[in-house]
């Protein structure tokens, strides 16, 4: 049996098909939850955030057009319940806290992968400078770059769940990826051959 | 391009963190289940339509006009016009300025015959023409019609010259018979430069043609006996517009009408008709746009419409549980009309008066009608 597209499953679960929308959860919930790690920095509230999410897509399912893809259609709510949940925060709620789930990410990665402590080490730092630097962007740039950079969405993509032009999320990507490296050669991360430069 | 990419490159150890970012592993078939757990079917329509809509705000110097084709981008960001706009206005452009110009000679060449015939006869006939030859003859000055019109001009110059009529005229019927030559000959479609379908900037590099149309059809001679043998105005090509085949049984019309009254506002009726973007779509409710108005019922009202419907009763409803500790339930039930069929309240007002209070008070929401049979909604009626 060959593997539904999302668009079968969405119009299985609109027939109250509840395994259908279970294998969508399935497909997608890892993504949805990586996005809202990023744009939360906080793992219990990614995890609601992701459950929250295909709750919500469930009950909105009626009212998917299918004008677009089933997943960014997804994505838009998860955006959209991770800002809630930003908007709703307390003001000194900013900093990023000193064990940032990103970065366990980083850590159990370059452990698996590298066999010098030294290279852990800067690995780790980058990530550290790199969600520093990510979080210092405005949500708009942020997310965006989230979903283009981090999640590897297409500008295509990434326009249908922000609801704007892929010539608005080229712009955003582009001048979010600048301030990172501002940020980035700030603190000592100049790409290679611009070292000296700096 | 390559200066925009290295300004903003991070460097390959970044670049390769920033794409394969890692997450903590979970145990996702338990989150999997845990969300299949607060699946049921009266979720279903309880999502909120904000939760749908575009998420961010544009950033402060975002360019705002940024299109999703590829549109060319100047350095600062802000979009230029693409060459396949300017090359189909610089087409258009070329186009009306040459039909411009045949209609502008039969013109000349229609009142040069008319000058031939008996002044009475003239009088009689309002085509443009004979309002510029009486015109002329009133004031001496040309143009009470519409200002800025080389054809009157030519008009009104024309009894001036010492040359014979008849060699006036041959040159003028001779341009004349070659304008409608050059219009005989197929015209080649300019290909579509990008895509077929209309862009903004195309809707507006057309739009002015249809004020033009009206103009040239101001201008243009109505057929009369007095027209030149061989020629016929009416077989000039007009604008290829869509829609231009009402327009241009109209344009006579609206140009003879003018030409009485010494209007110079003739573009009514062809502006109506070009502004009513339903009427080039096609019969077949299929072939529609999703979004064109198809005049089919929705399966049942959106549940935007069911809130505002409700949030509009709703502080009625209050009023009757005022006092009461505990919020109270409602259950409305819609009719296929969007009236309210049935109010069924449980919670601490049933039993009570107060009860018959919220029927009587949520039976008066309306929603659009619906093509299911009913729709049923919950709603908590809480104390004020």
């Amino acid at each position: 049996m060959s593997k539904r597209t999302d668009r079968e499953l969405v119009d299985a679960a609109r027939e109250g098909d509840s395994e259908a929308f279970g294998t969508l959860v399935r497909r997608h919930q890892q993504r949805i939850y990586r996005l809202a790690l990023h744009l939360l920095r906080d793992a219990a509230e990614a995890e609601d955030a992701t459950q929250e999410t295909f709750v919500r897509a469930y009950g909105a399912l009626d009212r998917f057009d299918g004008r677009s893809e089933a997943f960014t259609w997804i994505y838009r709510i998860a955006v959209n319940l991770s800002l809630n949940v930003i908007r709703a925060r307390k003001p000194n709620r900013k900093a990023v806290p000193a064990d940032d789930p990103r970065l366990e990410g980083v850590l159990v990665e370059t452990r698996a992968g590298s066999a010098s402590p030294l290279g852990d080490s800067e690995n780790r730092e980058l990530g550290r400078v790199l969600c520093e630097g990510m979080d210092a962007l405005s949500d708009t740039l942020r997310t965006t770059l989230i979903l283009v950079g981090v999640d590897g969405l297409s500008h295509a993509q990434a326009g249908e769940v922000l609801g704007c032009p892929e010539g608005t999320v080229a712009w955003r990507v582009h001048e979010a990826r600048k301030k990172l490296k501002v940020f980035l050669v700030e603190r000592g991360f100049a790409p290679q051959g611009e070292e000296g430069a700096a | 391009m390559s200066d925009r990419r290295s300004s903003s490159d991070l460097g390959s150890n970044a670049e390769a963190s920033l794409a394969a970012f890692p997450f903590p592993e979970r145990d996702w078939e338990r989150d999997a289940r845990a969300i299949e757990a607060r699946l049921g079917s009266g979720l279903r329509g309880s999502t909120d339509a904000a939760l749908l809509a575009a998420p961010l705000p544009s950033e402060a110097d975002e360019p705002s006009a940024l299109s999703a084709t590829a549109t060319p981008l100047t350095n600062s960001g802000v979009r230029t016009q693409s060459l396949a706009e300017l090359a189909r206005r610089s087409v258009e452009k070329k186009q009306a300025t040459e039909r411009q110009m045949a209609r502008e000679s039969l013109a000349l060449a229609a009142l040069n015959a008319q000058q031939r015939p008996k002044p009475t006869q003239a009088d009689a006939l309002p085509t443009p023409a004979n309002v510029n030859g009486v015109a002329t003859a009133s004031s001496g000055v040309a143009n009470h019609v519409a200002a800025g019109s080389a054809v009157r001009d030519n008009a009104a110059a024309v009894p001036a010259k010492p040359f014979p009529k008849v060699a006036l005229a041959l040159p003028a019927l001779a341009l004349a018979a070659a304008a409608l030559l050059w219009f005989r000959q197929p015209t080649p479609e300019p290909a579509p430069l990008v895509s077929n379908e209309p862009t903004p900037a195309t809707a507006t590099a057309v739009a002015p043609s249809a004020p033009a149309a009206s103009a040239v059809a101001h201008n243009e001679p109505t057929p009369t006996e007095d027209a030149p043998r061989g020629i016929d105005p009416s077989t000039l090509p007009d604008q290829d517009t869509p829609g231009s085949n009402a327009e241009a049984s109209k344009a006579p019309a609206v140009a003879t009408a003018v030409a009485k009254a010494g209007s110079s506002k003739p573009q009514t009726k062809p502006k109506q008709a070009a502004a009513d973007p339903g009427s080039d779509l096609p019969p077949d409710p299929a072939l529609r746009p999703a979004d064109s108005r198809g005049g089919e019922l929705p399966a049942k009202p959106t549940t935007g419409a069911v809130q505002a419907a409700l949030g509009s009763v709703m502080s009625g409803a209050r009023h009757c549980v005022a006092g009461d500790e505990a919020p109270s339930r409602a259950v409305v039930v819609f009719g296929s009309d969007g009236r309210v069929q049935q109010v069924t309240v449980s919670g601490a007002a049933a039993g009570k008066s107060s009860a018959s209070c919220i029927e009587a008070q949520l039976s008066r929401a309306r929603v659009q009608p619906f093509a299911a049979s009913s729709f049923s909604v919950n709603a908590t009626v809480r104390p004020e």
